[in-house]
């Protein structure tokens, strides 16, 4: 029997895999906010969080954080929905209520990608995709995956 | 051996990095209609302006939400105009009654804690909260019926969704009515019951009262006699007036 010693460079090639995979599997969300004037911001890396019935969405920088409080969670095959009736800015040690009109939140917390509700997307596993307008006229977006779980 | 080993690192950073950024940037382009952005620096935030005369991007960290200061959380309307009616409802409509009270825990309108009669049980005999898989459903607040009957918020409500109303003289208040969602826990009751909706108004109809006094009408059928119900909503059973 021969044994071939693990030599530097493969642990290198390891590391460099984990660390790629690692930065590519977390905080992968994206939020879009349209306002009412048409300017559009669009935030990168928001990590998402949904604790209960509640998500919580972080910026890349930790700065901003946007509460938002769902009710009436109904399931349409594995797709659960929800309607977000509070959000809160926490941000430069302050809270803020934004006040929505209506909106909808679509989570797929299955292991298996669901087809979304009247739509031809489907929605991969534990991923979230969620659309709302405050009353003054302003359009959030959310997709991505969740980044944590907690009862 | 070198030059490989870095070959190796580069290539595997290379094939792993982008497939990341190229899946924010597919969403990004999606939704704000193929604007192309710039990352800004470590905030993560890409600012898009879609018209040329909009405002550039205020905040220079965190979320950005101009547009939303001091606005406080919507109620729903008191006064009532003039709730439209397709014509078949026999209910003339006062201009002045007041829509009804909403509040989370009241249900049934001016029938409220009258619902001592005959229990229908449903059809399909879902457990607690079985036809929800077992998750608990919760009213979300600022909608109508708490969301139960389809995502219709109070603000939001258009006439085109009006279908009817249930009118209380002798409070002067109205309930209106409004077609529910396909989907919604709602249209599970009624496919359950093999009920069908239509308008309120007209007499020796099927008045299911949900969540947050909301209410709506369906023909009779053999299971489901006219008159008022008031449902359960982690059963999706229905209790008829006593």
């Amino acid at each position: 029997m021969r044994f071939v010693p693990i030599r530097p460079h493969v642990y290198a090639l390891l590391a460099a895999f984990a660390i790629a995979t690692i930065s590519t599997a977390s905080a992968k969300g994206v939020t879009l906010v349209q306002q009412a004037d048409g300017s559009v911001h669009t935030y990168i890396d928001v990590n998402i969080r949904l604790s209960g019935q509640t998500l919580w969405l972080r910026t890349a920088d930790r700065k901003g954080v946007l509460k938002i409080g769902n009710g009436a969670c109904s399931f349409v095959g594995a797709i659960q929905r929800c309607l977000p009736y509070s959000v809160a800015l926490i941000q430069d040690g302050k809270t803020r209520q934004i006040a929505i009109l209506h909106g909808t939140v679509f989570l797929n917390l299955s292991r298996t990608a669901a087809r979304l509700p009247l739509s031809s997307e489907d929605l991969a596993p534990r991923t979230i995709l969620a659309l709302w307008r405050t009353v003054r006229g302003t359009y959030v977006t959310i997709k991505g995956s969740l980044d944590e779980v907690t009862p | 051996m070198r030059g490989s080993l870095r070959s190796a690192i580069a290539l595997v950073l290379m094939v792993s990095a982008p497939a990341g950024a190229l899946a924010q940037s597919h969403a990004g382009s999606h939704v704000s209609g193929g604007g192309g952005g710039h990352p800004s620096g470590g905030s993560g935030r890409v600012s898009t302006p879609s018209a040329p005369a909009a405002p550039p991007a205020q905040s220079q960290h965190g979320f950005s939400f101009p547009n939303e200061s001091n606005v406080r959380p919507i109620t729903p309307p008191r006064p009532v105009a003039q709730p439209v009616s397709n014509g078949t409802g026999v209910n003339h409509t006062p201009a002045k009654y007041m829509h009804s009270p909403v509040n989370g825990n009241v249900t049934g309108g001016p029938y409220r804690g009258q619902f001592h009669g005959r229990v229908i049980y449903n059809p399909r005999r879902w457990g607690g909260w079985g036809w929800n898989r077992g998750i608990h459903w919760y009213p979300a607040p600022i909608y109508w019926g708490g969301g139960f009957w389809g995502p219709f918020a109070f603000s939001g409500l258009s006439a085109g969704l009006l279908f009817g109303s249930i009118i209380d003289y002798q409070d002067q208040a109205i309930y209106p009515s409004y077609q529910l969602e396909p989907t919604s826990p709602g249209a599970e009751l009624l496919q359950n019951y093999g009920l069908q909706q239509t308008e309120c108004g007209p007499p020796n109809l099927v008045v299911i009262w949900g969540p947050e006094n909301s209410v709506i009408c369906a023909y009779p059928n053999d299971l489901v006699g006219a008159g008022n119900y008031e449902l359960d909503p982690t059963t999706l059973t229905i209790v008829s007036q006593s």
